[in-house]
């Protein structure tokens, strides 16, 4: 009675502990999963423009409006009509660095930079004459921070380097955690499988063991001289052999 | 009190001559020109205000919260044109160029926007026109190629049919 005990006992003990670990693994891969899922959504969608693009362009503008003074220098109103909008597309990118997601510690140069070209509007939108007569005031301006759209542009490059780094190492991370539960899971589903088809194994051998002791018992039930009737709980007969029918004449 | 009026007409003088170079174009200049197949049609301001009007209410990466634009749908732009098939490429007034695929132009989908929040966008903020895509509508919309196409102080269409 003991010994058979015992391996229904062992059974419940690894059930146990199977379903244990399948429910502490699925619970601690469930939110590690929709963290990767909120991770894989924030990359589907791009959250701002190519910043490398953006602060190239800042440059780009800087120098074209800079060149856009010395042409300007001819005095038409052609050239003058160009200078104002080589000023405006500068000043526009400023505006559009200074939108770049994560991007701190360019943000002292970029206001600088703002506040000295707001400084320049008035010329700007003076008429003609007068800035033709003040281009030397706006080159120097412009002259004062010439650094700025480089530095702006390295700085910011530099942090955009970081975050993308530290992004790309936080997601890795998930993946990999992730992807040791999953494989855990597996294992243990795998486990219960092979328990399970052992179990039906065992079961189909028990159940031919039944079916035989019961065609046994049949056939010494038929076989028996003494007349055999089995009843069960209500009287009601269930079973009888040839020898009861010759007994009771039915 | 009279000083105040002096002070008062000079400030809105000053104002207008301010205007007068800050925004970029009466209503008649010509703000884009569309060349079809060698064949240019220029629009002002007026003219692109003539075609059906289309407004989108959406967040833009380059702005902050919700804006509303008003202005023609690249399809309403076509269809007056009307162009059916071909490629585009748009070009702003600094020479960015883009290629804009047909398939982009739908109902509901890119609009050549020439006001903002109800006020026409100065040169000096992406203005006077600004190739804007309805983004929050659809997550296909807020990729960096779309972003690339969202061009700004747009001043050229080329189609090739």
């Amino acid at each position: 009675m003991f010994s058979e005990y015992m391996p229904q006992a062992r059974y419940k003990i690894s059930n146990y502990f199977s379903a244990i670990a399948i429910v502490v693994g699925t619970s601690i891969a469930a939110p590690i999963g929709a963290s990767v899922w909120f991770q894989i959504q924030a990359i589907g969608s791009a959250q701002q423009d190519n910043a490398a693009w953006v602060f190239s362009q800042l440059e780009v503008e800087y120098l074209k409006t800079r060149r856009a003074i010395e042409v300007a220098r001819s005095g038409t109103d052609a050239d003058l009509d160009n200078l104002r909008k080589h000023f405006d597309m500068l000043y526009s990118r400023t505006d559009i660095v200074g939108r770049v997601k994560n991007n701190t510690v360019s943000q002292p140069d970029i206001t600088l930079l703002r506040d000295i070209l707001d400084r320049q509007l008035p010329l700007i939108e003076a008429g003609n004459a007068r800035l033709l007569t003040d281009l030397d005031i706006f080159e120097r301006a412009l002259v004062e921070i010439e650094d700025l759209p480089r530095q702006i542009s390295i700085t910011s490059r530099s942090q955009a380097a970081d975050i993308s780094e530290a992004e790309r190492q936080k997601i890795i991370r998930l993946i990999g955690i992730l992807a040791f539960i999953v494989v855990l899971v597996a294992i243990l589903l795998v486990g219960m499988f092979l328990r399970l088809w052992c179990q039906k194994r065992t079961l189909k051998r028990k159940s031919i063991e039944a079916h035989e002791t019961q065609l046994r018992l049949a056939t010494t039930l038929r076989a028996s001289l003494d007349g055999i009737v089995v009843f069960d709980d209500h009287g009601i007969i269930r079973d009888f052999n040839g020898s009861a029918v010759d007994i009771f004449g039915v | 009190m009279k000083m105040g009026r002096i002070w008062n007409a000079t400030a809105i003088g000053a104002l207008f001559c301010m205007a007068g170079y800050a925004t970029i174009a009466s209503a008649q200049d010509v703000l884009l020109t569309v060349t079809v197949d060698e064949v240019r049609h220029e629009f002002s301001l007026d003219d692109l205000k003539d075609l059906p009007v289309s407004t989108i209410e959406t967040t833009t990466i380059w702005t902050d919260g919700l804006q509303v634009f008003e202005g023609v749908a690249v399809q309403a732009l076509l269809d007056s044109l009307s162009v059916t098939e071909g490629t585009i490429k748009a070009t702003a007034i600094n020479e960015y160029a883009v290629d804009i695929p047909v398939s982009d132009v739908v109902e509901n989908g890119p609009v050549v926007a020439y006001s903002n929040n109800g006020q026409p966008m100065l040169r000096r903020e992406k203005g006077p026109l600004w190739i804007v895509y309805p983004y929050d509508s659809d997550r296909a919309y807020q990729t960096k190629t779309i972003y690339n196409r969202s061009i700004w102080q747009l001043d050229r269409l080329e189609i090739n049919r």
